[in-house]
């Protein structure tokens, strides 16, 4: 088990060099001069934008412009700072806290409503409350996070004046409608997911051999069936909450969040690619880390798993 | 059916045990039962108006092919068949002179698992993968005795090592997938008698293992048996299993009972074609025949029963009457019933050989 980690942690090495190098590449490969971009309309002397473009690094080759980043990282900590100065740990500490807010919004609306709402699917299946679930689910999965998003604002944010539209000023409740515009995807797919496993499970040989031992209908769902269905469910959750910090990049636009993920998108725009590779390399390292744990909660909770 | 008396005395002591639990009031008493499964291709009639008769220590093997209705008629004793789409549309199954079928569902919620048990055919799908096989055995302690987890546990490796399972003490933590078939159905096996139930159903318990299991396993279920002086009804489609452990046989066909006596008279005096269809199909080692009798057709589409006897389309001496005249079950000597129009003449033949 642990030999199983510490393989897994070192698998990290690669993963990173691999994730970061390909997302620096693309933002080498984009068009434009992004000191340009950033003097836009105002004049700039050419020698002004000589000096920036050797500061960052601009007029090296691809290869060795990533090598002084890495070595930067490696030899002084230093993740790199935007076009205006401010170091990125320092807007990393800023935002981090925002965008985990809204992480940790979304996954409860995801597992809390996407796991009852399949419960009560599967336990009432073919019923009122099945069709229900069956009809909304799909609409919340078929409907694009960015549509969601917008009919929220329009009818709980601007007809109904329920939730604050934009910012974060007004704390927890700020995160509820973009939590629900992220969440609605996964919560959908969750849900279908407990719906069919826990449908599968009331049928199977060992919840009919629960009964035959003479338990209550409860203990039977709950202890037999319910215990088995959620097995898959929470490595789908787990896995979904690593994949969810690539929708922040969406929803906090759209609700002007001030959180990593739209900090990825502003920094896209203005061609720095030292802040969009520092936030990146954040996601990917978080995204690996979610999945080792994901994979060791599998085998906590089925025991036919076991990694040598 | 009913009058069928143990014909199996091996000892005296069983005799004993026998011949009073067979003038006492019967453990299990299934009269006409009938069960449907409503689907879209229409009603399926699993169970047509079955009977039979269980005492204590007595072994009742139900036999029949794939659909004859014996698991669903085990299933409806225990209480545990799918409704929807399953349905019992008649008859009563008695446990001691009081019809389950009419009991509030809590009372009998109680007497399952408890008073009534069952093995299951494959153990691996019976047992919950993730429980741990002592918490599994243990959970009949707690939940029908009030056990608390340590005592449950105490009683659960008790359980084990009473069916013969090694270092029981050690692998009460261990999980089914980490035994082999054999212990797995052992494990079944001592759920299944832990709270000392007068009532075992076994559904196929040996299917699954191998042919040297097959018989440690039987051997172990007859012994238990006898120990614990419970009813046993034990569905198989083989008749080598039967004939070493069975005391009396129902043979099943189409959901319903086509021959039922003591286990010798079947194997020495078959009256339906059916059985003997079935006791000919047996490979022989001596290897008189090179071809094995196999029955030639399949058995009737449940949701479409021929109006005559449903084995008139396969039997070879079906005349006009079988038919459109179904047979009744009816006694055709002491203790042997069969559902034939012309059982005595089979039987006859039997005997005087022309």
């Amino acid at each position: 088990m642990t030999r199983y980690i510490i393989r897994r942690l070192l698998q990290f090495v690669p993963v990173v060099i691999i994730a970061t190098l390909i997302v620096y590449a693309l933002n080498f490969l984009m068009p434009g001069d992004p000191i340009r971009a950033l003097a836009g309309d105002r004049p700039m002397s050419e020698a002004a934008m000589e000096t920036i473009r050797e500061e960052y690094n601009l007029n090296d080759p691809f290869l060795v412009q990533y090598g002084k980043y890495v070595w930067g990282i490696i030899t002084a900590g230093d993740f790199g700072s935007t076009f205006s100065g401010r170091p990125l740990s320092d807007i990393i500490a800023q935002r981090l806290p925002t965008t985990l807010m809204l992480a940790a919004v979304t996954f409860s609306i995801q597992a809390v409503i996407g796991i009852i709402a399949g419960i009560l699917a599967g336990l009432y299946k073919d019923r009122f409350i099945d069709r229900l679930v069956q009809v909304t689910t799909v609409i919340m999965v078929a409907l694009p996070t960015l549509v969601i998003g917008f009919l929220l604002q329009l009818i709980f944010g601007l007809n109904l004046d329920w939730f604050p539209i934009a910012g974060t000023r007004d704390g927890l409740v700020s995160y509820i409608l973009p939590g629900i515009a992220l969440a609605a995807v996964s919560t959908g797919m969750a849900a279908r997911m407990v719906r069919g496993e826990l449908v599968d499970a009331l049928q199977s040989d060992y919840v009919r051999t629960a009964t035959a031992k003479g338990l209550s209908r409860q203990r039977v769902v709950l202890r037999h069936g319910l215990r088995n269905s959620l097995i898959p469910v929470v490595t789908f959750l787990g896995a979904d909450l690593a994949t969810l910090l690539g929708g922040t990049m969406v929803i906090e636009t759209v609700f002007n969040i001030p959180g990593l993920g739209a900090m990825i998108v502003d920094s896209i725009k203005g061609q720095e690619g030292t802040v969009v590779v520092g936030i990146v390399t954040l996601f990917v390292l978080f995204f690996v880390t979610i999945n080792l744990i994901v994979d060791l909660l599998y085998a906590l909770l089925d025991p036919r798993i076991r990694y040598e | 059916m009913d009058a069928a008396q143990p014909t199996s005395r091996k000892s005296p002591a069983k005799d004993e045990t026998m011949t009073s639990s067979s003038t006492a009031e019967p453990l299990l008493e299934v009269r006409d039962l009938q069960v449907e499964f409503r689907t879209k291709a229409g009603t399926a009639q699993a169970v047509n108006g079955l009977n039979v008769t269980l005492h204590a220590g007595e072994t009742l093997a139900i036999l029949g092919e794939s659909g004859s209705g014996k698991s669903v008629t085990a299933q409806a004793i225990m209480g545990i068949l799918d409704m929807p789409p399953g349905h019992i549309a008649g008859g009563e199954i008695r446990y001691r002179g009081e019809d389950l079928l009419q009991m509030p569902a809590e009372r009998r919620r109680r007497l399952r698992g408890m008073s009534i048990s069952m093995i299951f055919q494959d153990a691996l799908s019976s047992l919950n993968p993730v429980l741990p096989v002592g918490w599994q055995i243990g959970e009949m302690f707690r939940v029908h005795r009030g056990m608390k987890r340590r005592e449950a546990r105490q009683k659960a490796v008790e359980m084990m090592e009473r069916v013969g399972i090694p270092a029981a003490e050690k692998r009460a933590g261990d999980f089914p997938h980490q035994f082999s078939g054999g212990m797995r159905q052992r494990i079944m096996i001592a759920m299944a008698i832990a709270l000392d139930p007068d009532v075992l159903i076994a559904d196929e318990p040996t299917t699954a293992l191998d042919v040297t299991v097959q018989a440690q396993v039987m051997r172990l279920l007859k012994q238990l048996q006898e120990e614990f002086n419970m009813g046993l009804i034990l569905i198989t489609h083989d008749l080598g299993v039967v004939a070493d452990v069975a005391d009396k046989i129902a043979v099943m066909y189409a959901g319903r009972v086509m021959e039922a006596s003591g286990v010798y008279s079947i194997y020495s005096s078959a009256a339906h074609p059916y059985t003997r269809g079935l006791l000919a199909s047996i490979p022989r080692v001596d290897g008189a025949d090179e071809r094995l009798d196999a029955i030639p057709g399949l058995p009737p589409a449940l949701t479409d029963m021929p109006p005559g006897c449903p084995f008139s389309p396969r039997c070879a001496f079906a005349t006009d009457r079988c038919r459109t005249e179904r047979p009744e079950l009816r006694e055709i000597a002491e203790g042997h019933t069969a559902a034939c129009h012309y059982a005595e003449d089979f039987i006859t033949a039997e005997e005087d050989p022309a």
